[in-house]
């Protein structure tokens, strides 16, 4: 599955070069501003980073799914279904870059930003204010003010099965929606639909699992996530390899 | 060794392939022979296990094709489809990476004969260099069965003959090939067999040198028997 990874990385590689290249243009003119001590300039392109920094990670997560699409309803597909790997293989490839894809872009781009937020308050000393005023958010909104580590990387771990949850059902819709209609100009239209009301049902079924038992939501929320992706993989390879053409 | 039982194709309301029952044994090269839209192209790709059937089933040494069959056929779609990224020498890694009886000696060899450049683009190749390209990274490969759709399509005559060559050398008594073709002279010089197709319906198998020494037809006479101009020029 390394292998098949590996392409899926390259296949990928484009739009994040791209997104790479517009991120390092927007770094160029903060650090620009920060150096002519543009104190507004700087903050409004700081701003701007942020935002940036979360379209970037959302297209690449996207990119991936558009990426399959292609690849079933393009002759580019044959490149995949000829070799000896099986559908599950594949897309479990597919599923890894994806999550891999979004994980190093959110670091790269998350650590990035904090790079740039401690310049800015070095350069920029009354902007520590801006900070004070955060914790005085917090401590109003009852919010914890220190960073639980355990916490946190429960929060990163729910957000990665929930990001995994999402692109298989999306797999699942499009591959259901290409064997139904392929060729079809309806396709990409029912394949969204099919994607909302599978997401639905995956909530609906999350909600219900998780709150069996009060006392273990989190955990219960966990199983029933990770239950819905190995059953979308599963359903989303069998219907790759009995019903869908490419 | 590959056969198709009661084999079926529908597109909507349209039959590509109708009920074909075909075997197809090692030590041959088999034309594919039928008008475009006769059902060829869709009979290759399901036994290449790209197309489902809508009926009936396509077995590679008695199971039905599965990854093992995908290991030891190797197909040459008459489409490109190599992904627009790729060098000629990316194709190369990229079939290196998949298939065990992939050998890059071989492919380095067959380029060069061909004269393409492994560090060419594919997107940038002519059609003539594409149905090259897609011949050496194919025949590269130590495959039990070559399947080739429409291998001559748009090429030159120079190319053609490094094709009809490439081909012949890997032809064997362990290897079967099927090559389908519009261009009947073409193919005459390379197939012992042919499979002619209509309307997605298989009309016959012959044999060619059958054919030639007791019919008295040559291949392109029977092309023109079978789908409708007969005798005439």
């Amino acid at each position: 599955m390394l292998k098949l990874f590996k392409y899926e990385m390259r296949k990928t590689l484009m739009p994040k070069l791209i997104m790479l290249g517009l991120f390092v243009v927007l770094q160029g003119f903060l650090l620009y501003t920060i150096s002519q001590g543009k104190e507004e300039s700087t903050l409004m392109i700081a701003v701007l980073t942020v935002f940036a920094s979360f379209l970037a990670v959302f297209f690449i997560g996207i990119y991936s799914i558009v990426t399959l699409h292609h690849d079933i309803n393009s002759k580019q597909g044959y490149m995949l279904f000829m070799t000896p790997n099986s559908t599950y293989k594949i897309l479990g490839a597919k599923v890894l870059e994806c999550t891999v894809s979004v994980l190093l872009a959110g670091a790269v781009f998350f650590g990035i930003c904090l790079l740039d937020l401690k310049l800015i308050m070095n350069k920029f000393p009354k902007l520590s204010d801006i900070q004070e005023l955060f914790e005085m958010m917090k401590q109003v909104a009852n919010l914890e003010i220190n960073i639980d580590m355990a916490k946190a990387l429960t929060f990163v771990f729910e957000t990665v099965i929930e990001w995994v949850e999402t692109v298989v059902l999306a797999f699942f819709a499009d591959v259901l929606a290409t064997s139904l209609l392929k060729g079809k100009k309806l396709g990409g239209l029912l394949a969204f639909l099919l994607f909302i009301v599978l997401s639905t049902l995956a909530g609906k079924l999350v909600s219900l699992v998780s709150g069996a038992v009060p006392s273990q939501t989190l955990l219960l929320k966990s199983i029933a996530v990770l239950a819905v992706c190995i059953a979308g993989w599963i359903a989303t390879a069998r219907l790759m390899e009995k019903k869908l053409s490419v | 060794m590959l056969e198709s039982r009661e084999l079926t194709k529908k597109f909507g309301s349209l039959t590509a392939v109708d009920h074909v029952s075909l075997c197809l044994e090692k030590g041959h090269i088999y034309g594919m022979l039928g008008p475009n839209g006769s059902g060829k192209t869709t009979w290759m790709k399901m036994a290449a296990g790209l197309i489902k059937p809508t009926e009936g089933s396509v077995f590679y040494d008695g199971e039905p094709v599965n990854l093992k069959s995908r290991a030891e056929i190797a197909y040459a779609s008459t489409e490109p489809y190599f992904y627009s990224w790729m060098t000629i020498r990316d194709a190369g890694k990229y079939y290196a990476d998949f298939f065990a009886d992939f050998s890059s000696d071989e492919y380095n060899r067959l380029l060069s004969q061909m004269g393409l450049d492994p560090k060419a683009k594919i997107n940038g190749l002519s059609s003539g260099m594409t149905a090259k390209m897609k011949i050496a990274v194919n025949l590269a490969r130590d495959a039990k069965i070559y399947m080739l759709d429409e291998p001559f399509n748009g090429i030159d005559l120079l190319a053609r003959d490094d094709i009809r060559k490439v081909v012949l050398n890997v032809a064997g008594p362990d290897k079967m090939l099927l090559i389908s073709s519009h261009l009947v002279e073409e193919l005459e010089a390379i197939v012992d067999k042919a499979v002619f197709i209509s309307q997605g319906h298989l009309v016959e198998v012959k044999d060619i040198r059958d054919m030639q020494e007791n019919e008295g037809l040559s291949l392109a006479d029977r092309y023109r028997q079978v789908f409708g101009h007969a005798g005439q020029d």
